[in-house]
């Protein structure tokens, strides 16, 4: 699904934010990529979004080269992808289902599909009956499965989530991660990026671990 | 198709809304794109108009030679056998002074104020139609034709017509200018306004683009959003110049009374309404697309 090979990142400012880095992720597989603060976590998943692009060494997302795509070909890579990142707000502005239409009206779906799809979602991550509220008035952990259910719409093969659990108590963090192991369950590849070794224990899955840029045996 | 139809509806109800979120500078714009494309369109229309006009009234280019008041018949044929020999010359009707009078008296309705007077003022004349339409031959044969013996003048219509018609053509050059100044003018508003949406949509546009949104999507709704205040203040526009054609032509009626050339110079018809809109519309689309395709990206 998801193949590295001497990857690595320099940004614009010369920092090397990662360091001939390989792995690969299976499909169906679920990994946490672990690490210090500034080791490169975010930096893994931006390259598989495209978001960044590296500066040497080769991405392959399903067999393409992401570092090779043109820009005009992002667009249909993210849609194979579920992005649960601190980059893709909810928008405050409309209400929970507008929300997770989304992806679907970018994609082209019929509007009544669309809806039944988003519905469907929203059940999945426990948030039936709340389609009609603002992001706002829900909790930090009700967002993130808003989050959550806007990135699974349209059912992506492949999940990448950044600090999903971030300022979540223990409950909502263990909330989170039992959705993710359902649509584990059910052949959705997922890497995790957290720093939350606690959750790693908890949920146990193989960790790949950043340290400075490179990856540690 | 039903679903492409949806979706058409679902980007002009968010254009709608976009305009609605802030009515007071929406109908500013509004206010001022349909003023400033008002001026240029109605100076268009006006000479549209009156070129139409002047096509109707020139088709028949005629020179009225007037004789002196002593002319006898042996005069007149002289004049005549002359006339027939002149090249130029395509045939010509001799109107005697009595019936110059009667017709002015019918035509003008000046019956009462012509009773009054001691004899009949008018000179007997030839209308001439001459071979060519061409004003600067007609202005020749004209002046050829008051060398004559016994022609006191010779007065030809093309003469208003010809100014008019050099009046229309400079007009039409400070219209064509001020068309272009408002063409760019319009595009740089609607590129302005766009610019504060882009803006304003930062964050939405920065989401809608990770979850897989082309760059054609996330300018569609700025594309409409453009078009469509084109379209309403092309309506603005032809509304306005309506009731400024419609208080024009009374006006002018008044004015030229039964002289008028059998038409009216302001008449703004469907075509160009519909046009003016269709106008506003494109323009509005091509000034979103420059700024949508500058700051979308970004
Ligand atoms: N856009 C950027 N421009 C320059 N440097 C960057 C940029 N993004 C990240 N970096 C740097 O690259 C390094 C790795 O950043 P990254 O965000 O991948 O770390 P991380 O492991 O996700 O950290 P955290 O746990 O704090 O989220 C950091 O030192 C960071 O300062
Ligand atoms: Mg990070």
């Amino acid at each position: 699904m998801i193949v590295f090979s001497e990857v690595s990142k320099r940004y614009p400012g010369g920092h090397e934010a990662l360091r001939g880095v390989s792995f690969a992720l299976a499909a169906g597989e679920l990994v946490y990529l672990t690490g210090h603060s500034g080791a490169g976590k975010s930096t893994v998943l931006k390259l598989i979004a495209g978001i960044e692009r590296p500066s040497s060494g080769t991405v392959l997302v399903n067999q393409q080269n992401v570092g090779n795509l043109r820009p005009r070909a992002i667009p249909f890579l993210r849609r194979k992808l579920g992005l649960i990142l601190p980059e893709a707000r909810l928008l405050f502005d409309r209400s929970v289902l507008a929300n997770v239409l989304l992806p679907l009206q970018i994609a082209g779906y019929e509007p009544l599909e669309a809806q039944r799809r988003a519905r469907a979602a929203l059940d999945k991550v426990g948030l039936q009956g709340r389609e009609r509220a603002l992001p706002m008035t829900l909790s930090g952990g009700e967002q993130q499965r808003v989050a959550i259910a806007r990135a699974v719409v349209a059912r992506p093969s492949i999940l990448l989530a950044d600090e999903p659990t971030a300022n979540l108590d223990e409950a909502q963090a263990s909330a989170i991660m039992e959705i993710f192991r359902s649509f584990n369950q059910v052949g959705v590849s997922l890497l995790v990026a957290t720093h939350d070794l606690h959750l790693a224990e908890r949920f146990p899955a193989r960790r790949l671990v950043l340290e400075a840029g490179r990856l540690a045996p | 198709m039903r679903s492409w139809l949806m979706v058409q509806r679902r980007l002009v109800v968010d254009a709608l809304q976009r305009l609605g979120r802030s009515p007071m500078s929406s109908l500013l714009n509004i206010v001022v794109l349909a003023t400033a494309m008002c001026l240029p369109i109605g100076g268009y229309l006006l000479l549209a108009n009156v070129e139409r006009l002047l096509g109707n009234a020139g088709a028949e280019p005629e020179i009225s030679l007037l004789l002196a008041p002593e002319t006898g018949s042996k005069d007149r044929a002289e004049l005549e056998r002359v006339l027939r020999g002149t090249a130029g010359v395509r045939g010509f009707l001799l109107v005697p002074r009595e019936q110059a009078l009667a017709d002015l008296q019918r035509r003008a309705g000046l019956a009462d104020l012509l009773e009054g007077l001691p004899g009949n003022p008018l000179p007997d004349a030839y209308v001439l139609r001459p071979a060519s339409g061409n004003p600067a031959e007609i202005a020749a044969l004209a002046q050829t034709l008051r060398g004559l013996p016994k022609v006191s003048a010779a007065v030809y219509d093309a003469e208003w017509t010809q100014r008019l018609q050099s009046g229309v053509e400079a007009g039409r050059f400070v219209v064509l200018a001020l068309g272009l100044m408002l063409a760019v003018a319009m595009l740089a508003i609607t590129f302005n306004t766009i610019r504060m949406q882009v803006l304003t949509d930062r964050a939405e546009i920065a989401v809608a683009a990770l979850l897989g949104a082309t760059p054609g999507y996330l300018r569609r709704p700025f594309l409409y959003f453009g078009a469509l205040q084109g379209v309403i203040s092309g309506l603005f526009a032809w509304a306005i110049l309506a009731l400024g054609f419609a208080w024009l032509r009374g006006r002018i009626a008044t004015l030229l009374g039964e002289f008028a050339l059998g038409g009216s110079p302001v008449e703004l018809r469907l075509g160009d309404g519909l046009s003016i809109v269709l106008f506003a519309a494109c323009l509005g689309w091509v000034g979103a697309w420059l700024s949508a395709r500058q700051y979308a990206a970004a």
